[in-house]
């Protein structure tokens, strides 16, 4: 091994099984708006925070709603025939 | 070593000829990773997809700016996507992989880039690098262990 050191404590993370459940629970009828987009979902799969086209808006919606990224899953929504839009390097 | 089923791919790709009979789309190895920028800021996707035809490790511009990654002067490479060329900057980060019973932390330069990237793509450079993989086919599962090599912290989970 290496003498690399965590910048930060190594913590368990939110139970993937639960966040699966009730992730998978979201129509597409419900992400529909969301097409394109990047997403938020709280850690428990149950809550749509917010979505955006790129995560620098993402990133100020989901401080908006209260929370930080940290605790937040990011998915992008596609349904067949979107694309993402390109993103870009702030000046 | 820590193992991952496949994912189904949601909305599902009609396109696919890889759909399984009963499943409501494609299965990939998608995987759930946590992207660490050096003020401890950190994303959690899922899924990111490991990628073995990926050269690098790549993942959205504006990732590299939520979480302050200091990204290496500009440069005139570039990534191709889809028959486009997009720019591309490499910063140092951390990446964790989590299983019920391990954490796999690390540190790993990895690429960003414009392009309008569906999953960060987990490829060569900063990930299979570290790990030994074995695709699973028929069981859809993909297994990683660390290679002896493998620069990072491994711990238990509690």
């Amino acid at each position: 091994m290496s003498s690399y050191a965590p910048s930060s404590p190594l913590l368990p993370w939110p139970d993937l099984e639960v966040y699966d459940c009730n992730r998978a629970k979201f129509t597409e009828e419900q992400l529909k708006p969301y097409d394109g987009q990047w997403v938020a979902f709280s850690s428990d799969g149950s809550r749509l925070i917010a979505g955006a086209f790129d995560l620098l808006e993402l990133d100020r919606l989901v401080q908006q709603a209260g929370l930080q990224m940290e605790d937040v899953w990011l998915e992008s929504i596609l349904f067949p025939g979107t694309q993402m839009q390109p993103s870009y390097f702030p000046e | 070593m820590i193992r991952f089923s496949y994912q189904v791919e949601k909305p599902s790709n009609p396109s696919s000829q890889l759909v399984p009979v009963g499943k409501p789309g494609r299965l990939r190895p998608l995987l759930p990773i946590r992207l660490f920028g050096p003020t401890g800021r950190f994303h959690r996707y899922r899924p990111a997809v490991a990628d073995t035809g990926s050269v690098d490790s790549l993942f959205p511009s504006l990732a590299a700016t939520v979480l302050r990654v200091n990204l290496q002067t500009t440069t005139s490479q570039s990534t191709n996507w889809r028959g486009s060329q997009f720019p591309l900057r490499w910063g140092r980060v951390e990446m964790e992989l989590s299983s019920a019973t391990e954490i796999y932390r690390w540190s790993a330069v990895v690429g960003f880039t414009s392009a309008p990237l569906p999953y960060p793509l987990l490829g060569l450079a900063g990930f299979f690098e570290f790990f030994d993989a074995t695709f699973r086919g028929a069981d859809h599962q993909l297994e990683l262990t660390p290679v002896h090599t493998f620069p990072g912290t491994i711990q238990a989970v509690p």
